[in-house]
């Protein structure tokens, strides 16, 4: 009973620093702009400033970004399921030379992160005058070394007699993939393009590299911009705008938070 | 000569420098339900899988009915296989996993509907059709695994030990169901099995394998009652064959085997036998006939063990570093027997030469 | 017609890699050799390379006293950040690891930071901590504390970074450390219960040592990602005050973009590969001891 209480009374304790954060974006979000500043602070907004966050929708293009981080990562998302399916269908399920040289290759991708490789990477994009596109946003990503090594272990985990059933009723190659080891892995295809979806939604690193045009800036540099800006003061509109820059992702976390758990469970990249 | 159902022409395949298996002859008639019998490693089991076209073959080849199967892909041979781990679409329901392999072979919707609810009725599963795999007990499972069979309609049907990832009781009961149905349907069997219970039951004939090779086909009596060579008749006993050296010893008319244990004689014994002196006889626990005698003075065994298995009762003697083990109806053994005596009249025996190979069989007088 | 079929069957599983390999080659291993190609050349014009120098981009990079300094700044960050946020999360886990009411809940708001944009939390923090209304120097006052120039003065930015950091991350490593936790084997534990091991005794002699290889897989994850911090160095100091926070990728961002030196970013960037590699073989070895 005694250890029940505790436990609960350390956890809520770490709740304080890590919720008033948020609650304090969302008080500020609602503020007026005389109201951001106050000898005490104001914890509960007074008079609910719903404007701030059409104010804050129009201080850049967002509408603009929020399309582009659409379109960047949904293609990045589809081009990586389908890429790394084919991959970890090869590694998992053929006999082939220089299989494992191949999967050690892929593996060793992980630990070169795109921090290390963006300024040769700026320099081939730049050379082919790919700048400012979708296609210098997605196509460092189109494939993932992460995601080929994961569908990897679940296809290999699919017993050899389940393929041996289903070519025998007439389902082998790609049906095979298709048919069974796909929807067999769905837990991990769902847990892996949650994991791709929050990392290339909030990705900062690349597009700041390679845009600097408001036609295919996404989301994050936008908002990038906007702390350049507002920094000194309409606190409101800045906290009004990262609410609706994190909202789709933390939705998308409270929607799916099994699968998330799961993923990390199962995997274990950071998001 | 009428061409059989399947046959195995020579079929050889090597791994390495291993050799799986070796020159293998064997023909399988319509409608039979032939047993596959062997340790595991025999290759019993790559036969099947070449059978199917799961492994390709490196000699020799297999035909089903008259039709050389080696360039036929699996799914085009018309064959269809139980696996030993059922090997359900864990993502589909009872019905899709029966109904998958009849859309991929181009059936239509009502065709494949019909075949597949007219199966699960003959196997009782009618009421699992919407279930899942994991929702099923082994047993319904393994119905499940049937059907998918069955429903195609094929050729032939492979079974890969499909009875050994089953509780005991239930995998009396499925056996039995498995015979019932396959008598029902008469469709050509190769079942695969290591067991031999099981392949006492359910063939009509069997083979059985050692290290790629084939020891001897027959009905189930018949490869019991003589078997080709030691190592059969080590196969089919239970729990294990009593194995002795002899000495050969003729006279007029009659020939006699002794052995640490007693001395066996032939009514009739074969021309055949020659002049051997030092075999191997071997007797089965269950064909020994013994008694327990109370007098210390007569010959015996001592009584190491008793394990009783309800209405038989194993029991194991020892004489100078001779052991033997002999299956005894639980109402004929006495309360605490110390001694134990092999009486040579009527037991079954079992002669080999120094190589293992059977010289004869025949019932001690 | 058999063997053409086969040909092509064999050939298969290579089709089904290329894609991959492709765009991993692309953007992964060949820019490694480019950077290699890039610091030994002077920089061209446009994407040309100028002419050969040999080694002296890292002679001019490691005869920077600011370079070791920077160094230094991003060893302090990582081996600051990562213990911290590892041994917190390793906390949260233990206590989150009960069949108590409400606690999946709780594991779930924990980890709502790690979804979070790195931007928002860039922003957010920038207001927290603002020398001028910010809530933390608030929070201070109340209990008696002289407000605190966090990100404004050169020996409190980094800490204030750290702890950023740790906020933003330490829910991924509790839940990592949770499903370690309940992967351990029930049996072990409940017998060191028998043997009348006290809580933290079985914590220290069997737990921890039994979580060995999560912790070794979230050290290595964990090394990794913090050595590449950048965005909130960016979009909250840009390196300040002067170059306080300046971190690894920031400089070499900084030398490629801002100074267009790339030949230096070059040579920064395959330093800072060296330096990953190093620390993951440090790390392999500890553990594999």
């Amino acid at each position: 009973m005694m250890r029940r209480f505790a436990t609960y009374a350390v956890l809520v304790a770490g709740l304080f620093p890590l919720l008033l954060p948020f609650y304090w974006m969302a008080v500020t979000s609602l503020k007026a702009k005389r109201d951001v500043f106050t000898a005490t602070p104001q914890w509960l907004p007074l008079h609910p400033a719903w404007d701030n966050y059409p104010l804050a929708w129009s201080a850049e293009p967002f509408g603009r970004f929020f399309f582009n981080s659409i379109v960047v990562t949904t293609l990045i998302v589809a081009s990586q399921l389908v890429l790394a399916s084919l991959a970890a269908f090869a590694l998992a399920r053929f006999e082939f030379r220089g299989r494992r040289a191949i999967f050690w290759l892929v593996v060793a991708a992980l630990i070169v992160p795109v921090q290390i490789t963006f300024v040769a990477n700026f320099m081939t994009l730049a050379r082919f005058g790919l700048l400012n596109s979708y296609l210098a946003l997605v196509a460092p990503y189109a494939a993932s070394a992460f995601g080929t090594f994961l569908l990897r272990q679940a296809f290999a985990a699919v017993p050899r007699q389940l393929e041996d059933a289903a070519r025998l009723d007439g389902c082998s190659g790609l049906a095979f993939l298709w048919h069974v080891l796909l929807p067999l892995s769905r837990p991990t295809l769902i847990a892996f393009a949650l994991v791709a979806v929050v990392a290339h939604w909030n990705d900062y690193f690349w597009p700041l590299i390679v845009t600097n045009n408001n036609a295919v800036r996404t989301l994050p540099i936008g908002l990038g911009m906007f702390v350049g800006q507002e920094v000194t003061t309409d606190w409101n509109l800045l906290m009004a705008a990262s609410i609706f820059v994190s909202a789709p992702m933390l939705l998308l976390f409270f929607l799916m938070q099994r699968y998330f758990v799961r993923a990390r469970l199962h995997t274990g990249i950071r998001g | 000569m009428i061409e059989p159902a399947l046959r195995f022409a020579g079929v050889g395949k090597s791994y390495g420098e291993a050799r799986i298996l070796d020159d293998l002859h064997l023909e399988v008639a319509e409608g039979e339900f032939f047993v596959l019998l062997g340790p595991s490693g025999c290759g019993k089991t790559t036969l099947l899988r070449m059978t199917a076209g799961l492994q390709t073959l490196d000699r020799g080849e297999i035909y089903l009915r008259g039709t050389a199967l080696s360039p036929v892909p699996p799914e085009g041979r018309n064959i269809a296989m139980v696996f030993q781990d059922y090997a359900l679409y864990p993502h589909m329901t009872v019905y899709q996993n029966m109904a998958f392999g009849l859309r991929r072979h181009a059936r239509r919707r009502a065709e494949t509907d019909a075949q597949v609810r007219k199966t699960a009725a003959l196997l009782g599963i009618g009421a699992l059709l919407e279930r899942r795999p994991h929702q099923l007990s082994g047993g319904q499972q393994q119905r499940v695994a049937l059907g998918r069979a069955i429903v195609r309609d094929p050729a032939l049907y492979l079974m890969d030990e499909p009875l050994s990832n089953l509780d005991a009781q239930v995998r009396a009961t499925v056996r039995t169901e498995i015979k019932e149905l396959q008598r029902r349907l008469r469709v050509t069997t190769l079942y695969v099995t290591h067991d031999q219970v099981e392949a006492m039951t359910l063939a009509d004939r069997m083979a059985v394998l050692n290290e790629g090779r084939v020891q001897q086909i027959g009905r189930p009596i018949d490869v019991y009652r003589a078997p080709a060579n030691e190592f059969v008749a080590q196969f089919l006993a239970s729990p294990k064959l009593n194995v002795f050296d002899g000495t050969l010893e003729r006279a007029a008319g009659t020939a006699s085997v002794r052995t640490a244990i007693g001395t066996f004689a032939f009514p009739n014994p074969p021309s055949s036998l020659g002049e051997p002196t030092a075999l191997r006889v071997g007797l089965r626990p269950e064909e020994i006939k013994v008694s327990f005698p109370i007098d210390e003075s007569e010959p015996h065994l001592s009584v190491r063990l008793i394990e009783p298995l309800g209405s038989q009762v194993l029991v194991i003697a020892e004489r100078d570093g001779t052991q033997v083990t002999v299956s005894v109806a639980a109402d004929a053994l006495p309360a605490e027997p110390r001694r134990l005596r092999v009486v040579p009249a009527g037991c079954a025996v079992h002669l080999f030469d120094r190589g293992g190979l059977a010289l004869a069989h025949f019932i001690s007088a | 017609m058999r063997l053409q079929s086969d040909r092509l069957a064999a050939a298969r599983p290579y089709l089904y890699l290329t894609p991959t390999l492709l765009v991993l080659a692309t953007f992964t291993y060949l820019p490694i050799a480019r950077l290699a190609e890039m610091s030994l050349h002077a920089p061209g014009t446009g994407a040309s390379l100028g002419p050969w120098i040999g080694l002296s981009a890292y002679q001019k990079l490691f005869s920077n006293p600011l370079f070791w300094r920077i160094l230094g700044q991003t060893f302090a960050y990582v081996f600051a950040s990562v213990p911290i946020a590892m041994a917190l999360g390793l906390g949260l886990a233990l206590l989150l690891d009960q069949p108590l009411r409400g606690l999946g809940l709780l594991r779930a708001l924990y980890y709502a930071p790690v979804v979070m944009p790195t931007v928002a939390v860039a922003a957010l923090a920038l207001w927290m901590f603002n020398p001028n209304g910010g809530l933390v120097d608030y929070l201070l006052h109340l209990v008696g504390i002289a407000p605190i120039p966090w990100l404004v003065d050169t020996t409190w930015a980094l800490p204030t970074l750290i702890v950023i950091a740790v906020w933003k991350n330490v829910g991924y490593y509790m839940v990592i450390y949770l499903a370690g936790l309940q992967a351990l084997p029930q049996a072990v534990l409940d017998a060191a219960r028998l043997d009348g091991a006290r809580p933290l005794v079985r914590f220290f002699t069997i737990t921890l040592p039994l979580l060995r290889p999560t912790t070794f897989f979230i050290g290595v994850v964990a090394l990794i990602g913090s050595f590449q911090v950048f965005d909130f160095v960016n979009l909250m100091t840009q390196g300040g005050p002067s170059n306080a926070t300046n971190v690894l990728v920031y400089f070499a961002y900084q030398n490629g973009f801002a100074y267009m030196q790339l030949g230096l970013a070059a040579a920064l960037s395959l330093v800072m590969f060296a330096l990953v590699l190093a620390i993951l073989g440090l790390v392999a070895w500890t553990f594999n001891r």
